[in-house]
């Protein structure tokens, strides 16, 4: 057992196989007392291997963050399944399902605003309210490319992507994002975690500006979406 | 007769000017997602929640919505038990 500090929470750790703790090693939290502790079955590591055929070390993994996001839901805090960077303090994600280019957008960002952007997460980003601001934090979890970071800061756009041929942006309202939020967040179990899940979904809609953008493979893509997003911020 | 129920775990919440229907408990180990609906179709689950036949559902939309005509609120209803499948269950009653 070990202790890991994600999104301000202490979590205790009680893992089978030993590459959870080196996984973790930007996120562990010494002497600390954890507000819970999470472990995973055998039989849930298995049907983990079958779901997504990996180790059993691997699966494990895949197996505690999700419990602690399932948790972490009681500490205002969730899983989206998105891409997010900070520019300037503020961070941006980008959410889009699997294989639509999250990756390489953020890769473009880098392109064009060089040292000023810091990878928050590339895959799986915890977001928590801190009163009335949903912060952006990095995570172990961090999808294939391994790009991310051990900071946080406030979330001020959330971008879903489509793939096109040209670049084109717009401010969407809540009503039209909502499906496609939802695809990308982790939906709790139990009725009460629930009620507190569409409460933290409904805030996060409500507060945060959310884009649609059809874009192509380009720093114009970037730019158009950093300048919008920048934008929103003010209006 | 058959009577439509909303099945076990299968819950409905506002969200916005939408309401989601979801599943918790056991439901969500078949089900992993949302329903979207709007006030009309909140109004329908709230009586398959207790529990209800389709000639009375039709009679109730009658009543709650002016101006409807029968065939009309027949074939919404078709279209809401079609689109709510995996949500509800159907039980034949003898009268």
């Amino acid at each position: 057992m070990f202790c890991v500090r994600i999104a301000d929470v202490v979590i205790g750790i009680d893992h089978r196989y030993e590459c959870i703790r080196e996984f973790c090693r930007d996120y562990l939290a010494e002497n600390a007392d954890p507000a819970f502790t999470v472990s995973v079955s055998n039989a849930e590591i298995m049907d983990q291997i079958r779901a997504s055929d990996c180790s059993r070390g691997y699966a494990e993994s895949l197996c505690i963050f999700r419990k602690i996001c399932l948790r972490l839901v009681r500490y205002d805090a969730f899983l989206m399944h998105c891409a997010v960077v900070a520019v300037d303090g503020t961070a941006y994600a980008f959410a889009a399902p699997s294989g639509t280019g999250k990756t390489t957008h953020i890769c473009l960002w880098r392109e064009l605003l060089g040292d000023r952007v810091t990878v928050v997460n590339g895959d799986k980003p915890v977001l928590r309210f801190a009163g009335e601001r949903l912060m952006a934090f990095g995570t172990p979890w961090q999808g294939k490319e391994n790009y991310g970071s051990n900071v946080s800061y406030p979330l001020g756009g959330i971008c879903f992507l489509e793939q096109g041929t040209e670049n084109a942006i717009r401010k969407t309202d809540m009503q039209e994002v909502l499906p496609r939020a939802f695809r990308q967040l982790l939906l709790p179990k139990d009725g009460e975690t629930m009620d507190l899940f569409l409460d933290l979904a409904e805030r996060m809609l409500k507060t945060v500006p959310c884009y649609v953008m059809r874009c192509t493979i380009s720093t114009e893509a970037a730019e158009l979406a950093y300048r919008t997003m920048k934008e929103g911020l003010t209006g | 007769m058959k009577i439509y129920r909303a099945k076990k775990g299968f819950i409905i919440r506002a969200m916005g000017d939408d309401h989601l229907i979801v599943a918790v408990g056991e439901a969500a180990d078949v089900f992993n997602g949302f329903i979207r609906t709007n006030g009309t179709g909140a109004f329908f689950w709230h009586e398959l929640e207790k529990g209800i036949t389709k000639e009375d559902l039709v009679r109730k939309m009658l009543e709650k919505y002016e101006g409807l005509d029968e065939e009309k609120a027949n074939r919404d209803l078709d279209e809401y038990l079609d689109r709510m499948t995996v949500a509800i269950e159907a039980e034949e009653y003898a009268e």
